[in-house]
């Protein structure tokens, strides 16, 4: 009964990742493969695209400059309604519903750079739009039927409808099969009754519509088995609960709520793909919502920086800019390159999703821990550059700092994310269908059967791969790139020949893996921006600014993957385990400092 | 009613230009282009006539070379009708080639209302419009700040130096539009969609002889750095002796 078949005609669909069925660069580069074919050549937008891009931006900033006001709105807590029906009216809501349901039927690229320009606007705002177009109601795009879609796309489009995302609960957070929400038959066969409690819930507030997940028993084999499941629920309905708006560290204006669900009858028409389908909606609906946080992350750490640089060149002490300082420099130069790498895989993973037939489902996990990280970090450097006033609320930085930080937490922590790169990583294309079945379809539940066939797979000679299509200015960067893919490959290999089903338990190692394929595919991304740059631009010279991001990020990416790679196996985890297993079982956050031995 | 509004395309003011190695022209290369602020007001003016009254068409003429089509497509995406561009291999500077160019094209076009911005804001000749009417024989009001149209009658306000002034004008008419008369709509989404689908003509202008050219373009000197002269009271005397014989402010 419980289906997670994913049919012919919706893998090679825009927007699906698919993971089963399509190729994926990243789970090539565990393999010790170059797909190339996968990030070349670098996208373009169409002149039409660009057009349409320039005129939406435009409205945007035209809009935002005269109606936004970040400070007050992170002081109030809420955003004015003029600011969201301002909004509406400029057609936002509806950036990615198809064109046939009253949307604009974004591509992934029009629709993450318009998402970036919000973030690099107001993070709170682009949570709203986020939890309403990126995840509360791109289900509906992505999975529901002809009449779900007429019902309920076109009122998405215009902001009549704000929905929601109803997916975490107190006791399930990265672990959604956890849930305990539930939805049950009734008697008549006409509707389900949902009970259950959803927190941190974006829109609730405002919300018309909620996808919400909760598990429907189901008989099989005279054995009940209860099967996460999606439901389109109104939020209007009997029996729906909101809580107050939860008191934030950051994106204040966002209204972030419970949301409890109390015998709310759902009728069965309302069911989101099929009984048992929940889970493997939910992962889509992610796999491509959280492109749009990396793409407003790097737009939010483009801003500040902007911000701190006309503040360093302004600023004076000891009767220089304070920019004039090399120490000042560095953290310009080291985000600026940070910067062109985020914006360049954000281009590229778009593509992907544009394209179709190719699972970029680890490719914008890599985006969002990236660009997450790097927005905090940006924020961070902002603020000590801006030095006194980067702590006063006056400013800009310290909000940067509260708004950045939620993104390395929700859509799937940074933790989960690096899980899920390397578990999936570690799979086999090809082989793993045939051998495991749906065990792969949730690698981080299905650590037993990963382990079994892991421990049994023969060692694999790996040979290099090369990059072919990279600009020959860039070659020995492409092949540095190319030497930490073989090496990550071989390390694959021994780690698990060494640790054999344990694997799936040694999450530092893991936490490796993903670094090292994230930093390989950010590298990757920079070699086919580049190249791109460079021969659109007629020489190396003539891209000089690119050039230089391009070379400091692949030179500083290149230590810290083979640091990585390194210490997957020459490490101190058995020290490390023990550190953190004492600190644990004492609650003593480290040995007893000798000022406190009285 | 049929309305044209004329409009053109300028560069976005707020850089610092270069001039073209050919010495009478700004340097195109990395300007942003957008549609002139005075011109979009009026394309505004014709968009809320239609919204009072449906049957409005409104139609955007541009003179210029193809990019012009993007800056009517911004008309066409804030809710215009339809698009014409006159096309030519560069915008010239004699604003009577431009104006015979625009005549010919609205001559027999039937419209009730022509429609300009007062002004450009990269060449400020403020010419356009006003040699349009005259070619046409139709009345004309520059710079209006207020409009109203009803029935074939309409009315306006002109800010003056140090007042204003009140008019009325019989349609057909070519009116010029200043600063204040309305706030330009954003192209929505929903436009934008549609203008993809919206007629764009493309016909050659017909600029006719052009007697006006510049020869040479140059940019404003660079300002003097400041200077300290000292600290405190002590430095009054020579300030004011600087200011009256050196910087003659005073």
């Amino acid at each position: 009964m419980a289906s997670v078949t994913t049919t012919k005609a919706t893998h090679n669909a825009p927007h699906l990742a698919a993971p089963d069925i399509n190729p994926s660069f990243t789970k090539g580069v565990f393999l010790g493969e170059i797909r190339e074919d996968l990030v070349f050549p670098f996208p373009v937008m169409s002149p039409e695209e660009t057009e349409s891009l320039r005129m939406i931006i435009d409205a945007l900033r035209s809009f935002a400059a005269s109606n936004i006001d970040s400070a007050k709105m992170d002081h109030d807590g809420k955003f004015p309604d003029e600011v969201r029906h301002g909004l509406h009216e400029l057609g936002l809501m509806g950036l990615n519903i198809p064109e046939e349901y009253g949307g604009f039927g974004a591509s992934a690229k029009v629709f993450n750079r318009v998402f970036g320009e919000l973030g690099g606007t107001d993070p709170a705002l682009t949570v709203y739009f986020g939890a309403h177009e990126s995840i509360g109601c791109k289900g509906i795009t992505l999975f529901g039927t002809d009449k779900q879609k007429s019902e309920w796309l076109p009122r998405c489009a215009t902001g009549e409808i704000v929905a929601g995302f109803c997916l975490t609960e107190p006791g399930s957070g990265s672990d959604a099969q956890a849930m305990a929400s539930t939805a049950v038959l009734s008697d008549d066969g006409t509707h389900y009754v949902l009970d259950g409690r959803k927190i941190w819930i974006s829109n609730a507030g405002y919300a018309g519509m909620f996808t919400v997940f909760a598990k429907v028993p189901v008989t099989i084999d005279g054995n009940i088995k209860k099967r996460v499941t999606a439901f389109i629920v109104d939020a209007h309905s009997d029996g729906i609960i909101l809580g107050q708006p939860e008191q934030k560290m950051g994106i204040k204006a966002s209204d972030t709520r419970t949301v409890t669900f109390e015998k709310v009858r759902v009728p069965v028409g309302n069911v989101l793909g099929e009984v048992g389908q929940g889970f493997h909606i939910a992962l889509e609906i992610l796999n491509s919502g959280r492109l749009g946080l990396a793409a407003g992350s790097s737009r939010g750490a483009r801003r500040i920086m902007t911000e701190a640089a006309k503040y360093a060149n302004q600023r004076e002490q000891f009767g220089r800019s304070i920019g004039s300082f090399e120490m000042i420099q560095r953290k310009f130069a080291q985000t600026a390159a940070d910067i062109y790498a985020a914006d360049s895989a954000v281009m590229l993973t778009s593509e992907m999703m544009d394209r179709g037939a190719i699972d970029f489902s680890l490719e914008t996990a890599a985006c969002k821990v990236f660009a997450s990280e790097l927005a905090v970090h940006a924020a961070s450097e902002a603020m000590q550059i801006a030095g006194g006033i980067g702590y006063s609320k006056e400013f800009p930085y310290e909000r940067a700092m509260r708004d950045s930080r939620i993104n390395m937490i929700f859509e799937g922590t940074n933790e989960i994310l690096r899980a899920l790169i390397a578990l999936s990583g570690l799979q086999q294309p090809g082989e793993r269908l045939r051998k495991l079945g749906s065990a792969f379809k949730d690698p981080l539940h299905s650590m037993g059967e990963i382990s079994s066939y892991i421990a049994g797979r023969a060692k694999r000679v790996v040979k290099k791969p090369e990059f072919t299509r990279v600009h020959p200015s860039l070659a020995k960067e492409a092949d540095r790139v190319a030497t930490l893919i073989h090496t990550l490959a071989l390390a694959v290999e021994s780690a698990v020949m060494k640790h054999g089903k344990k694997i799936v338990e040694r999450q530092f190692i893991q936490e490796r893996m993903a670094d090292a394929a994230i930093g390989i595919y950010m590298s990757t991304a920079v070699l086919s921006r580049t190249t791109w740059e460079i021969e659109r631009a007629g020489s190396v010279d003539a891209v000089k600014p690119e050039m230089d991001c391009a070379r400091l990020f692949l030179a500083d990416r290149y230590r810290q993957v083979r640091r990585s790679i390194r210490r997957i196996s020459r490490n101190q985890d058995d020290r490390m385990k023990a550190v953190a297993e004492r600190v644990l079982e004492t609650s003593e956050a480290a040995p007893i400092a000798p000022s406190d031995r009285v | 009613m049929k309305i044209a509004v004329c409009i053109k395309r300028v560069p976005d003011m707020d850089v610092r230009f270069k001039i073209a190695a050919i010495g009478n022209a700004v340097d195109e290369a990395g300007l942003k282009f957008d549609m002139n602020d005075f011109d979009s007001w009026a394309v505004e003016a014709a968009l809320q006539i239609k919204d009072r009254d449906a049957a409005t068409e409104v139609v955007i003429v541009s003179l210029g070379t193809d990019a012009v089509q993007e800056t009517i497509r911004k008309a066409l995406a804030m809710g215009a009708d339809r698009g014409v561009e006159l096309k030519t291999d560069h915008i010239p500077f004699d604003g009577l080639a431009i104006a015979r160019a625009l005549a010919a094209e609205l001559k027999d076009g039937g419209y009730d209302l022509v429609l300009f911005g007062k002004q450009s804001a990269d060449s400020s000749n403020g010419v356009v419009g006003a040699m349009v009417g005259e070619l046409l024989g139709l009345p004309l009001v520059t710079a209006i700040s207020k409009l109203e149209i009803s029935g074939q009658k309409g009315s306006a306000k002109r800010e003056i130096e140090g007042g204003q002034e009140f008019v009325e004008f019989p349609l057909p008419a070519v009116l010029t539009i200043d600063q204040g008369l309305n706030i330009a709509r954003y192209p929505a989404l929903k436009g934008i969609m549609a203008a993809k689908k919206k007629p764009l003509e493309v016909k050659p202008a017909q600029l006719g002889a052009q007697t006006v050219t510049v020869t040479q373009m140059e940019l404003p000197p660079e300002r003097a750095p400041g200077r300290i002269i000292g600290e405190g009271v002590a430095a009054v005397p020579e300030l004011v002796r600087l200011l009256q014989t050196e910087a003659k402010v005073l």
